[in-house]
């Protein structure tokens, strides 16, 4: 169990779905992600450009086949840095979370 | 008191009901990513191919077969989690829990074992028995295949 640490810069919803879909995976391309957030492209885009200003996420393009034009996909995975954070925050927001013991 | 409902520290209200609302949304999220992380109905007879390819080759005749039907299977096996993440868009090479790690390990020493039963029975002048335990092969990881995915998407969602 990690220790609880709040780390506001993702508690904003979106972000913090974000690191939650990245947390299990290696690393999930840009359709994947929207299908599963329920985002569209410009807000997902937006959201993975601050996670990687914070150093949480990092991204790359590969070269799809799927594609018929010369363009590539985008992948995302978050960084070490990434993964241990949304821990922390997710420890943070359990305890927050769990039923008070004082009546 | 002004109370400003964006706030997690709501005078009164507290973080509780937002650290709530923010793991509920995660919970839903993660049962989307279970679907779309489940492999397509292709997937586990292709592991469960080269699988009984690699427990059936001790009885290729030679060491050479044996070594290439081996090489084979691996590289199949190995293409197969490239073709996944194509098709998903994820790239996925752990677990989601403890239960995951335990059933891999428990179908790696199933799989481990029917190889050995296979040499036991080349061994033996046995050859044609090998086509159950290459059978078997394909039987565990097939079915197998499934259960883990239904283990990994339980597990997902409880990370």
């Amino acid at each position: 169990m990690h220790e609880g640490r709040f780390d506001e810069s993702i508690h904003a919803p979106t972000r913090l779905r974000l690191c939650a879909a990245l947390r299990p995976v290696d690393r999930a391309d840009f359709a994947a992600l929207a299908e599963v957030l329920g985002l569209s492209d410009a807000t997902l885009s937006k959201t993975v450009g601050a996670l990687v200003g914070l150093g949480y996420a990092s991204t790359s393009k590969q070269s799809s086949p799927d594609r018929a034009d010369a363009r590539r996909t985008t992948t995302v995975a978050l960084t070490a840095a990434g993964r241990r954070a949304f821990d922390g925050h997710i420890a943070a927001l359990t305890a927050l979370a769990a039923p008070r013991s004082d009546g | 008191m002004v109370v400003d409902m964006e706030s997690d520290f709501d005078a009164g209200r507290g973080p509780e009901p937002s650290a709530r609302d923010s793991l509920a949304a995660i919970a839903v999220d993660r049962r989307r990513l279970g679907r779309l992380a489940s492999a397509p109905p292709w997937y586990y007879p292709a592991v469960g191919l080269g699988t009984a390819v690699v427990v059936a080759s001790p009885a290729f005749g030679s060491p050479v077969a044996m070594a290439i039907a081996c090489a084979l299977a691996a590289t199949g096996l190995a293409v197969l989690p490239s073709l996944f993440a194509r098709r998903t868009g994820l790239s996925i090479s752990r677990p989601a829990g403890a239960g995951g790690v335990v059933f891999l390990v428990a179908l790696a020493l199933i799989v481990l074992l029917l190889l050995m039963a296979s040499v036991v029975l080349v061994v033996l002048d046995s050859r044609p028995w090998v086509a159950l335990t290459a059978a078997a092969g394909f039987l565990v990881q097939y079915p197998g295949g499934l259960l883990y995915d239904r283990i990994y998407r339980a597990e997902l969602s409880r990370a």
